[in-house]
C-alpha cells in the first residue's frame, strides 16, 4: 500500500507546460518551445508513453563502421614468423613486426577519438534521447576506459550493447555484462583462473554493478570470483576457457551450486538488494542528485516503490520509467530544476536548443574532458558520480566557455578570432516573437533556456544589458545568449 | 626500561626480524622507542627543537598528497632482512643488493627509485612512518578512503560527512585572527575530497588557476562587466529555495567564489621556478603551490591527488615509474621552498588508502592490502624512519597489522603543527606520533 502511494500517479489535469519541459529534461536533453507544446498537448499518458516507447522516426541516427581489424591477435602463420625471429636474433623483423604494431596502436587511437566524435553527434542528432540518455548511463555504471581496454572496437560492440539494452531488461543486461570483452578485461577477469583467482571483478560487479556495500560478505566476493573464472576475451569476442574454469560447488549468498557466471547473475537479480540498487541508479540519473538523496526521506520510499515495481515487472525497465514519468514524485516542485546537470547533458542540450554550427569536435571533446567528462573514459570502478561532482571552480570554467565555443566559435584566449568566424544567427529563435521589447525578448529566451525561475533583480540586469547594446541585433542576442549560458541556473535541469 | 646507549640500536634491529604482535603493539605504544630509531641521527640534525615554533601558527601550511590506489608498501619501503618477504613474492620482490640501505637500520630499505627519498632524510627533510593502518582494515578503495578522509575507522565512515581537514580549518576559523577572503583550503584536480569538507566549508577545486577566464569576456567590455555581476550576485530565493536548498545555491556559490579568485589567480606572478621542476602532473600541482604560496594566498591546506598506484598486475614497471614521479616531484618542491626559505613552513604527508598483500598474485602484481607507510616532508619533521615494520610473520589472514593507527599521525599534525586540540576534530583522543623535532 506504501508503494502504490509512493508512486501516485499526477493528476492528468496538471500536466502542463512546465511539466512536459520538465519530461522532456529528464527523460532527454530538453526540447524546444515548439517540442514541448506538441508534447503537452498529447497529454500525461501519450507523452510518456511516446518518449518511452520511441517513435517511428528513429531511422535518421547517425550510424558508422568502424574497423575491427586495428587490433587483432596475430595469425598463427606470424605468430610462428616472430617466436622463429626471436630465436634466430633476427632484429629486423623483430623490430618491423614492433613498428607494425605501434602503428597500429595509433591508428586504434585515433579511431576511438572518432568514435567520441560519433557519439557525441548522434546525441545531438538523435531522436531517441532517452534511449541516448539511458546508454550514457550504463557506460557510466559499467564504467570501462579506453586506457585499460586498449582496443576501441571492443568498446564500440558495448556502446551498442548498452543502447540495445538501455531501456529493456536489465536481467538481459546484466547477464550480457559478465561475458562482455571490455568489462572482462578492465576488470582483469582474464586473469581470473582456477588456480589463482583474481577477485577484481567478482568485488566491482558485487559491491557495484548489482547489491551495492552491505549486501554481502568477502567470503561471497571470494566465491563469485571462483564462478567467474576462465570467463576471458579472444580477438573482440567472448571466450569460455573451459580448463581455467573452476566447476567445483561454491556458497553464495547462502546458496551452494556450482555457479558459472550465469548461475551467479541469477542469483545476484534474485536478492532484493539488486532491484533496490537499479531503481537508486535510475532514480539518481532521472529524478534527483545524490546528494539531495540524503535529505529527502520521500526519495527512498520512491525507489523502494519502484524496485517493488521492478520485481513484478521481472526487470523490464519500460514500464517502471513509465510510472516514474507519470508519478507526482516526479512533477514535485522540489524535484523539478533541482539537478546540475552533465557536461554531456549540457552539451547536447544547448546545441539542439540554440541550433548552433557543428563546431570542430576535437574542440568540443577536449571541452568535455575539461569539464570532468571525457566520453569512454569514465572514471573507473564507478563511473561518473554526477550532482555536485560536476561542478568545481574549473570545471564551472570549462562550461561556461563550452557555450561560448558552440555559440561563437572562440575559444579562450584566442587572438586569431575574429567576429565574422561566429557564423551562427540566432534571430530565428525569435521567430515566434513579435514584441522586440528588451522585457519581452529577455523573458522569452529566461524561459526557454532556463529551467528554475529567475530572481527579479538578475532579470533586471539582463534587461539592462540589452538596453546598453541598444536592444535587439543579431550581435547583442548572442551576447545575450552568452550571459544566459554562464549563468548558474543554466547549469540546472 | 632504560636501555638509552648505542647497545641498545642492535636489540631493537633484532626485533624487526620476525616481530612478535606483543613487541609490535609495545613499540606502537612507546614514543620512546622510534626516539632510539633516531638517536643515531638525533645529533646530527641541526636545529633542533626550535623549528616548529619560530614559525607563527597562521603562516604554517599543510599539503596533502594521497597517492591513489593503495601504494605497495612492501616494495617501497623494502623489509630486505626478512626470508618470509623473498617467499611471499618470488618475482615481484627487491633484492637486497638493489635497495637503498638506511643509516638507522640494517633491515629495511628503500625501493630502486627511491634514492631521492633517501637523500631528503639524510639532509633533513624527510620521515617515512612504517606500518600505519587501522584497527578495521578495509579492502575497497572507496570505504579506506573515506576513512582516512573522515579519520575514522572504515565501516563507522558512512555517517560521517566531514572531513578531518574540513574540521580542522572550521576550528581554526573560530580563533581572531587577520581576516581573510583566500579560500582555507584549495584542492587541485576534478573534485572536491571528503577531507576538505566542513559543516559549511569546502575547498576551493580548481585544475589550473591560471585558466579559469570567461571566455566571453574578451568580446566587449559592456558583456564583460554583465557577466561579472551575474556571477557575484547570489542566485534568488523562490519560496520553495529554502525548504529544500540545493544544487543550485551550491553552483552560484562556486561561480562567485570562481570570479571572485579569478584576478587574483592572474595577477599571481607565475615566475618560472629557479628549481628545474621536472614533467608530470604531481609536479606541476606542487608548482603551483608555491605560485599560489608567493603570491600571497593565506591558504592552510592544500590537496593534490596523483593516481597510478593500483599495481593488481605486471606491478614491477609500473610501481617503479610511480615512486619515481613521486619523489623526483616531491625533491624538487622542496629545493624550491629551500630557495625561498620556505621549508621550515611548508608540511606534507603523503599517504595511500591501504597497502597491499604480503603475497604477491598471478598476474605479477599484488592485490590490495592493509598497512602501508606514510610520509612527511618538511625541515620541521623528524626525519628518518619512524616506528616499527610490520610483522611478516604475524599475518592476519595473509595481511600486515599495522603498529600505529593513522590517526595517531592526524593527532600530532593538529597538536603541534595546526595548533588545534586534536579530541575536537578527531572524535577522541590518540597518542600523537612521534613525527616532529
Amino acid at each position: 500500500m506504501a508503494s502504490s502511494l509512493a508512486l501516485k500517479p499526477i493528476n492528468p489535469e496538471q500536466f502542463g507546460y512546465r511539466q512536459a519541459a520538465h519530461l522532456l529534461s529528464r527523460a532527454g536533453f530538453g526540447g524546444s518551445p515548439h517540442e514541448i507544446a506538441t508534447l503537452q498537448t498529447r497529454g500525461l499518458d501519450a507523452a510518456v508513453n511516446t518518449i518511452v516507447d520511441g517513435s517511428e522516426e528513429q531511422k535518421n541516427d547517425i550510424n558508422h563502421d568502424f574497423s575491427a581489424d586495428l587490433i587483432r591477435p596475430l595469425s598463427e602463420e606470424d605468430q610462428a614468423k616472430h617466436a622463429k625471429a626471436l630465436r634466430e636474433g633476427n632484429t629486423l623483423e623483430i623490430e618491423r613486426a614492433d613498428l607494425l604494431r605501434q602503428r597500429l596502436r595509433a591508428k586504434d587511437r585515433f579511431q576511438m577519438q572518432d568514435m567520441e566524435h560519433w557519439w557525441i553527434r548522434r546525441m545531438i542528432a538523435t531522436a531517441s534521447p532517452l534511449q541516448e540518455k539511458l546508454t550514457l548511463m550504463w557506460h557510466s555504471h559499467f564504467a570501462c576506459s579506453y586506457q585499460v581496454v586498449q582496443d576501441s572496437y571492443i568498446l564500440f560492440l558495448q556502446n551498442g550493447l548498452f543502447r540495445t539494452h538501455a531501456k529493456g531488461s536489465f536481467a538481459n543486461l546484466l547477464t550480457a555484462v559478465v561475458r562482455d570483452p571490455a568489462v572482462l578485461r578492465t576488470l582483469s577477469n582474464e586473469k581470473n583462473v582456477k588456480k589463482h583467482p583474481n577477485e577484481h571483478m567478482a568485488r566491482v560487479l558485487l559491491e557495484h554493478y548489482s547489491l551495492g556495500q552491505g549486501s554481502f560478505t568477502e567470503s561471497d566476493v571470494r566465491e563469485s570470483a571462483r564462478a567467474l573464472t576462465g570467463y576471458s576475451v579472444h580477438d573482440h569476442r567472448f571466450q569460455y576457457r573451459r580448463q581455467e574454469h573452476d566447476d567445483a560447488p561454491k556458497s553464495i549468498l547462502s546458496q551452494r551450486r556450482n555457479f558459472d557466471a550465469e548461475k551467479l547473475v541469477a542469483v545476484l537479480l534474485q536478492q532484493r538488494a539488486c532491484k533496490q540498487r537499479v531503481c537508486r541508479l535510475l532514480y539518481e540519473q532521472l529524478v534527483g542528485d545524490p546528494d539531495s538523496l540524503q535529505s529527502s526521506p520521500e526519495a527512498e520510499s520512491v525507489i523502494q516503490a519502484l524496485a517493488v515495481l521492478l520485481g513484478e515487472h521481472r526487470y523490464e525497465l519500460a514500464p517502471v520509467l513509465k510510472t516514474l514519468f507519470k508519478s507526482e514524485h516526479f512533477y514535485h516542485t522540489a524535484i523539478m530544476g533541482r539537478v546540475i546537470r552533465s557536461p554531456v547533458h549540457l552539451l547536447v542540450g544547448t546545441a539542439r536548443l540554440l541550433k548552433t554550427p557543428l563546431r570542430e569536435m576535437k574542440r568540443i571533446s577536449a571541452f568535455l574532458t575539461d569539464s570532468g567528462q571525457r566520453l569512454f573514459e569514465p572514471p573507473l570502478p564507478t563511473g561518473w558520480a554526477g550532482g555536485r561532482h560536476w561542478i568545481s571552480a574549473s570545471t564551472l570554467c570549462a562550461r561556461q566557455n563550452l557555450c561560448v565555443y558552440l555559440i561563437t566559435g572562440k575559444l579562450p584566449r584566442n587572438r586569431q578570432w575574429s567576429v565574422h568566424e561566429i557564423q551562427y544567427d540566432p534571430m530565428p529563435l525569435l521567430e515566434n516573437l513579435h514584441s522586440r521589447e528588451s522585457t519581452a525578448v529577455v523573458d522569452h529566451f529566461t524561459g526557454m533556456l532556463l529551467n528554475i525561475p529567475l530572481a527579479p533583480a538578475r532579470r533586471q540586469r539582463l534587461i539592462e544589458f540589452l538596453d546598453q547594446r541598444s536592444g535587439v541585433t543579431r550581435h547583442s542576442m548572442i551576447g545575450l545568449l552568452l550571459l544566459i549560458t554562464a549563468m548558474p541556473e543554466y547549469q540546472m535541469c | 626500561m632504560d636501555d638509552r646507549g648505542s647497545g641498545v640500536l642492535s636489540t631493537s634491529r633484532r626485533r624487526f626480524i620476525g616481530c612478535g604482535l606483543a613487541a609490535a603493539a609495545a613499540m606502537t605504544g612507546a614514543p620512546g622507542l622510534s626516539q632510539y630509531q633516531h638517536a643515531a641521527w638525533a645529533d646530527e640534525v641541526e636545529g633542533l627543537g626550535e623549528v616548529s615554533t619560530s614559525i607563527k601558527p597562521d603562516r604554517r601550511i599543510l599539503v596533502v598528497v594521497q597517492l591513489s590506489g593503495g601504494n605497495d608498501g612492501l616494495n617501497t619501503v623494502v623489509p630486505y632482512g626478512s626470508r618470509e618477504y623473498y617467499y611471499a613474492r618470488p618475482n615481484l620482490s627487491i633484492a637486497k643488493r638493489h635497495v637503498h640501505r638506511l643509516r638507522q637500520s640494517e633491515q629495511i630499505g628503500l625501493h630502486p627509485e627511491l634514492e631521492g627519498l633517501k637523500d631528503m632524510m639524510e639532509s633533513g627533510l624527510a620521515a617515512v612512518v612504517q606500518g600505519v593502518g587501522n584497527p578495521k582494515p578495509d579492502r575497497s578503495h572507496a570505504t579506506s578512503l573515506r576513512a582516512w578522509h573522515t579519520a575514522s575507522v572504515p565501516g563507522n565512515a558512512k555517517g560521517v560527512s566531514t572531513g578531518w581537514l574540513g574540521r580542522a580549518l572550521e576550528v581554526l576559523r573560530q580563533t581572531p585572527g587577520p581576516d581573510t577572503a583566500d579560500p582555507p583550503s584549495i584542492s587541485f584536480g576534478g573534485e572536491a575530497p571528503l577531507a576538505l569538507i566542513g559543516q559549511e566549508m569546502s575547498p576551493l577545486v580548481v585544475k589550473k588557476p591560471t585558466e579559469c577566464v570567461w571566455s566571453g569576456s574578451e568580446l566587449n567590455d559592456v558583456l564583460k562587466t554583465c557577466y561579472e555581476d551575474l556571477m557575484l550576485r547570489t542566485v534568488g530565493q523562490d519560496t520553495d529555495a529554502t525548504k529544500h536548498p540545493g544544487a543550485a545555491e551550491y553552483v552560484s556559490n562556486i561561480a562567485a567564489e570562481m570570479r571572485s579568485y579569478t584576478d587574483r589567480f592572474q595577477s599571481a606572478s607565475f615566475n618560472d621556478t629557479t628549481v628545474n621542476f621536472p614533467g608530470g602532473a604531481l609536479a606541476d600541482k606542487l608548482r603551483t603551490v608555491i605560485n599560489l604560496i608567493r603570491a600571497g594566498f593565506s591558504t592552510r591546506v592544500y590537496y593534490v591527488t596523483v593516481n597510478g598506484f593500483d599495481t593488481h598486475a605486471n606491478q614491477v614497471e609500473a610501481h617503479a615509474q610511480s615512486l619515481w614521479h613521486m619523489i623526483v616531484a616531491f625533491k624538487a618542491f622542496y629545493n624550491e621552498l629551500q630557495t625561498s626559505k620556505m621549508d621550515h613552513q611548508v608540511l606534507t604527508l603523503a599517504f595511500s588508502e591501504f597497502g597491499r598483500r604480503v603475497e604477491q598474485n598471478a598476474s605479477n602484481g599484488t592485490d590490495h592490502g592493509t598497512a602501508g607507510p606514510v610520509f612527511l616532508f618538511g625541515r620541521m619533521v623528524r626525519p628518518g624512519l619512524v616506528g616499527s615494520h610490520p610483522s611478516l610473520t604475524e599475518l592476519d589472514q595473509g595481511d600486515l597489522v599495522h603498529t600505529i593507527d593513522f590517526r595517531s599521525i592526524y593527532a600530532a599534525i593538529l597538536d603541534q603543527w595546526m595548533g588545534i586540540d586534536h579530541p575536537i576534530v578527531l572524535g577522541g583522543s590518540f597518542k600523537p606520533a612521534n613525527i616532529f623535532r
